[in-house]
């Protein structure tokens, strides 16, 4: 797991898209969803690897 | 027609009468088909036989039959005696209908669906790169993963392949270990268990792909292995940890990259796959188009969904039809012009009416304010300030409008569109309890920007000098918009005789807190009666504004060659013609390099000007 630092350009990888992708293909989520609620998702996320 | 050539029994006259019998039968059905059973009496038969001099009595007939059985049958009625026989010359057949196989009994009862065994296909454990690209791998599953590759036997095996940069040889498919001679025996040989394909090498053709980030695996069987090996290809890209990120750059980060996805619609803030974005036709977008016209002004998204689409608020499927109205009109960019803000989504199509003064063009007003354009210190963060006050100018009065300037910038918000080149924005006015739709037109590389439309409010409640404040509010669309209430006051206030074009001062009463200085009335700036606005040649030249304005103000110096004024009144005088800036009025006094504008030694913060220094 990386740590994206605050002096750095924050860039989202590819896994970073899948995850917001599927998060835009969820059903059961109100549509449709803000920035706001994809960086909550982000954040919130559970890391793996 | 062929007649039917009919052996009979009997002797040569039964012969005969036979033959008689079945020619009179034959003659009498003789449209019927060949096969169809001919049924007479035999008692109608021996009458008509004696018409034609064949004298047969009913039992001489029966008796023909019965010796002739192949070809006539006998029927007893209950009171007559029938002789049956055919064209074809056979006794008649009973017949059934076959209806087991009609098209019309198949119709109704289809033949049940035959069960077809589905192939099973081998299932790949390891997700191909763009598998991962688009689809998150929650957490574990690569643990989920590794636990039932373990359980796998060891035939089915997943190793790495490297990525195939060169060109392979063709597709072949050879054994690796024993001869085939030795694989018959071992095959005739070996356990029922045994009968797993021998292990062999799979040559993938060549296939020029570019080298991802992701290694490709491929479903090898080994079984020579004793002990099972896994190597799932795990993602080269971490998972990134973004908690010491601020939103800003974590909310430009997600646009930059989810913009250029054309799975995903975006407007505003707001996300979605396009393609569970509702869609609008060619006729929803007529109608669209037709309700604005037929409303005079800009609307909302939120109107026009409810209005027009039938879309009902509260309803689970509204947000998203408004986020259609949204997404799919911004992509109609011959038709539609996005005129809204983040929060408060106002939508126009061509042919609408302009909204504020026609006194002026909108391009000459933008002209007219190109030095806030131009000066770097009247740029301001969008949306920095939470209230600002004004006083309102001669100019703005008139017009109706408000300069986009430091203050204004800092208080209202940026296009949210590229290429937006105004908003429409509400500001309520709480004392009146009146909202009105403004314009707020960007300003340009060489010309200002400005605010339009608040003609009604001006003329209702306020002078030029009054002070006014905007404050916003949580949308960032709609402001509220207050004066300062005062007892009424009665004054001669000038103002511009639109059918003359000349200046003149009416008696006006106000109830709104006004900054003297900055007020125009006949006590201080009599001059200004009967006065022409200057021409336009003189008016684009700021200079020339502030020596006429001098001159309008008319008060002499003591040695009669110059003016005197102070900045404050100069301020009031040249905003009758153009805007002019404080600071900006400042600078031309303070660095006017002709010298016909000098600091006034006697007059606290007064000017002078002498002239014949500029035209």
């Amino acid at each position: 797991m990386s740590d994206a630092t605050t002096e750095e350009t924050v860039q989202l990888n590819d896994v970073d898209i899948a995850y917001l992708l599927s998060i835009l293909r969820d059903y059961n989520r109100p549509q449709p969803i803000s920035t706001q609620q994809l960086i909550d998702e982000l954040r919130t996320r559970t890391p793996r690897g | 027609m062929a007649s039917t050539q009919v052996a009979f029994r009997g002797s040569v006259a039964d012969k005969e009468l036979a033959d008689q019998l079945f020619q009179v039968m034959s003659g009498f059905a003789r449209f019927s088909s060949y096969d169809a059973p001919i049924r007479l009496s035999t008692a109608a038969l021996s009458e008509f036989m004696g018409t034609i001099d064949m004298e047969a009595t009913p039992e001489k007939l029966q008796s023909l039959a019965k010796s002739n059985s192949t070809v006539f049958a006998i029927e007893v009625g209950d009171e007559e005696t029938f002789i049956v026989t055919t064209r074809a010359g056979r006794s008649p057949v009973a017949t059934s209908t076959d209806s087991d196989h009609t098209f019309a009994v198949r119709f109704m009862t289809p033949l049940p669906k035959p069960e077809r065994t589905t192939p099973v296909r081998p299932r790949v454990v390891a997700p191909e790169s763009s598998w991962i690209r688009d689809v998150f791998v929650p957490t574990g599953s690569l643990d989920v993963i590794a636990a039932s590759a373990a359980a796998v036997p060891a035939a089915a095996r997943v190793v790495e392949q490297a990525p195939v940069e060169t060109p392979a040889p063709e597709l072949t498919f050879e054994s690796e270990s024993t001869p085939v001679a030795d694989r018959v025996e071992d095959e005739v040989l070996a356990e029922p268990e045994a009968a797993i394909p021998a292990p062999r090498t799979i040559t993938v053709p060549p296939v020029m792909v570019q080298p991802t980030s992701l290694p490709q695996a491929a479903v090898t069987p080994d079984p020579v292995a004793s002990e099972p090996v896994l190597s799932v290809p795990a993602p080269s890209v971490p998972v990134q940890s973004f908690g010491g990120v601020d939103d800003v750059r974590l909310a430009t980060a997600i646009g930059d990259r989810l913009r250029m996805d054309p799975r995903v619609a975006n407007f505003g803030d707001d996300w979605m796959l396009e393609e569970r974005v509702p869609r609008l036709g060619r006729n929803d977008l007529r109608r669209l188009r037709e309700y604005l016209q037929e409303q005079e002004q800009p609307l909302t998204d939120e109107v026009l969904a409810q209005d027009v689409l039938g879309g009902r608020p509260g309803s689970p499927d509204f947000e998203q039809l408004r986020f259609a109205v949204n997404f799919r009109l911004s992509r109609e960019h011959r038709e539609f012009d996005f005129v809204g803000t983040r929060n408060q989504r106002f939508w126009s199509t061509g042919s609408l009416p302009q909204i504020g003064t026609t006194r002026k063009k909108p391009t000459e007003i933008a002209t007219d304010y190109r030095v806030i354009a131009e000066d770097p210190s009247q740029q301001a963060e969008p949306r920095s300030v939470a209230s600002i006050d004004h006083v309102l100018t001669f100019y703005e009065y008139t017009l109706g409008l408000l300069p986009y300037d430091r203050d204004l910038q800092g208080l209202l918000p940026a296009p949210l569109m590229p290429n937006q080149r105004s908003s429409v924005l509400t500001f309520e006015c709480p004392q009146s309890y009146t909202t009105y739709l403004v314009e707020l037109r960007y300003p340009t590389p060489n010309r200002g920007g400005f605010i339009l439309g608040l003609d009604d409010f001006y003329n209702e409640n306020l002078v030029p000098g009054a002070l006014l404040s905007i404050e916003r509010t949580e949308n960032d669309g709609h402001y509220l918009v207050r004066h300062i209430q005062e007892k009424p006051t009665s004054a001669r206030m000038l103002e511009l005789e639109d059918r003359r074009q000349r200046y003149v001062f009416r008696p006006t009463t106000y109830a709104c807190g006004v900054f003297d200085d900055y007020l125009l009335t006949e006590d201080r700036f009599g001059n200004l009666a009967q006065e022409k606005p200057l021409d336009e040649k003189s008016r684009r030249r700021p200079e020339s504004v502030v020596s006429a304005s001098f001159d309008r103000i008319g008060r002499k110096l003591e040695t009669g060659t110059g003016f005197a004024a102070t900045f404050n009144e100069l301020f009031a005088v040249t905003n009758i013609e153009r805007p002019f800036a404080e600071g900006y009025l400042r600078n031309l006094l303070d660095s006017d390099e002709s010298g016909a504008f000098a600091k006034d030694p006697d007059t606290d913060d007064g000017y002078t000007y002498v002239p014949g220094s500029t035209s």
